[in-house]
């Protein structure tokens, strides 16, 4: 696996020679791409080994060199079920789908049911735009196979592996569940109106508008050992009703996050486990945004910045990474 | 021009004979159906250390399920017992549950 941030020329390129490829950056330069085996999808932000940027002329690369065979779709979100019909019997998958979509909403609700899903690695993340152009322009997704482009489908790669390879599939959450309330909801979705604020009845716009909580971190819940988020995207006191960026699950126990003293130190921290810089990983643009991680380094973790990450299931404010080892590599 | 994302079309590209999964063979027995660790694991009485992210994933979606749904118990137990049968990356998680 290799990461490059290219031009239109060096990454069409690289398509030319036909290398298995996951591609974001501007739509502009994403519609200049030749056919060939690659999915993409629209960022204005990345991270890089010098630190987080936005450019509007480079497009970040990810080379999957290990592939033997690879296919592309464009999956409607009427039918998720081909996602893991359709990959290889040794691989995984990389996916992508445009933020505020029909497809993304169904997925984070859907996605997580299907048969087999945890089977193999489902790693991606959710198309953005550059935040001074929300409400402008319009994420899009596309498969290079077809040409075709999207502002609601979701954008599938399968890659088969040799039999020397293992893929680790993994996020970086540098959120904590807090000691505050626990809170669950009797409903599920993304948009919320009661829920239960230890044990007792309450509105959690209100509450939140009493309380002055912050916003800005997200709520955790513990799924058997991993931390998954779900983060604020509006809070409407007057009405009584919250938005978040991930459907929250019914009966699940969550709690406000613990702040993060100093993202860029845990990021390092996070990277000393293993070599961040053969990896191919995703980071929110909440993180990028809260953190200001703009020219800070997220201690080699390199990658687009998204409007979310996939690790099988939708996640909130988390980086997500993939890797792929060679069990008989010197 | 934007292409329509209803039509389900695979693109497929080089072939040939590939194998991923070279996880070491183990020797890790599947409990059956009726063993109470399924139960205790789905519950949440059982609570031990796993590792990977596939299976702390799935525990979590059957465990919503049947909190929600009690008769949803065999079913979940099904899906899980099925999960480590088909995954031997996931072996070191049995493992640490049958151990638990």
């Amino acid at each position: 696996m290799k990461n490059a941030f290219l031009s239109v020329e060096e990454t069409a390129a690289l398509i030319a020679s036909r290398a298995v490829l996951f591609i974001s950056g501007p739509e502009p330069l994403l519609r200049q791409l030749p056919r060939g085996n690659w999915i993409g999808g629209t960022t204005a932000y990345f991270m890089t080994p010098e630190g987080g940027v936005s450019r509007d002329d480079r497009l970040f690369c990810t080379t999957f060199d290990d592939a033997v065979e690879a296919r592309t779709a464009m999956l409607p979100s009427s039918d998720f079920s081909g996602l893991t019909r359709h990959r290889f019997v040794y691989g995984f998958t990389c996916i992508v789908v445009p933020a505020f979509s029909p497809t993304l909403q169904r997925y984070a609700i859907h996605g997580p049911g299907l048969s087999g899903l945890y089977n193999q690695p489902v790693f991606g993340w959710v198309a953005g735009v550059h935040l001074d152009r929300v409400g402008q322009d319009v994420p899009m997704v596309f498969d290079g196979a077809t040409g075709t482009a999207s502002a609601d489908g979701l954008a599938a790669l399968w890659v088969a592996l040799p039999e020397t390879a293992e893929v680790d599939l993994d996020i970086v959450n540098l959120f904590t569940a807090g000691d505050g309330e626990s809170i669950i909801f009797p409903e599920g979705g993304f948009d919320v109106t009661d829920c239960l604020i230890d044990g007792v009845p309450a509105n959690l716009a209100r509450h939140i508008a009493e309380r002055g909580v912050d916003t800005t971190l997200p709520l955790v819940a513990d799924y058997a050992g991993a931390m998954i988020n779900v983060s604020f995207q509006t809070v409407d006191a007057e009405n009584g009703r919250v938005r978040f960026y991930a459907p929250v699950v019914p009966g699940t126990t969550y709690r406000l996050a613990r702040p993060v003293a100093d993202y860029g130190r845990a990021y390092a921290d996070a990277a000393m486990q293993g070599s961040a810089t053969d990896m191919l990983s995703c980071n929110c643009i909440l993180n990028y945004r809260y953190a200001a991680l703009e020219g800070r380094s997220t201690g080699g973790f390199v990658g687009p910045v998204t409007f979310g990450e996939f690790a099988y299931i939708l996640l909130n404010q988390t980086l997500s990474r993939l890797s792929v080892h060679h069990a008989l590599a010197a | 021009m934007i292409g329509v994302p209803c039509a389900f079309d695979v693109h497929a590209g080089r072939a040939r004979a590939v194998r991923l999964d070279t996880m070491p063979s183990d020797r890790t027995v599947l409990p059956p159906a009726d063993s109470q660790c399924w139960a205790r694991i789905l519950t949440g009485e059982l609570d031990p250390d796993i590792k990977t992210l596939a299976t702390r994933l799935i525990i979590t979606r059957l465990r919503i399920e049947v909190t929600n749904n009690s008769t949803a118990l065999p079913r979940s137990v099904d899906d899980l017992r099925r999960f480590f049968a088909e995954n031997k990356f996931a072996h070191r998680d049995l493992a640490t549950i049958i151990g638990a």
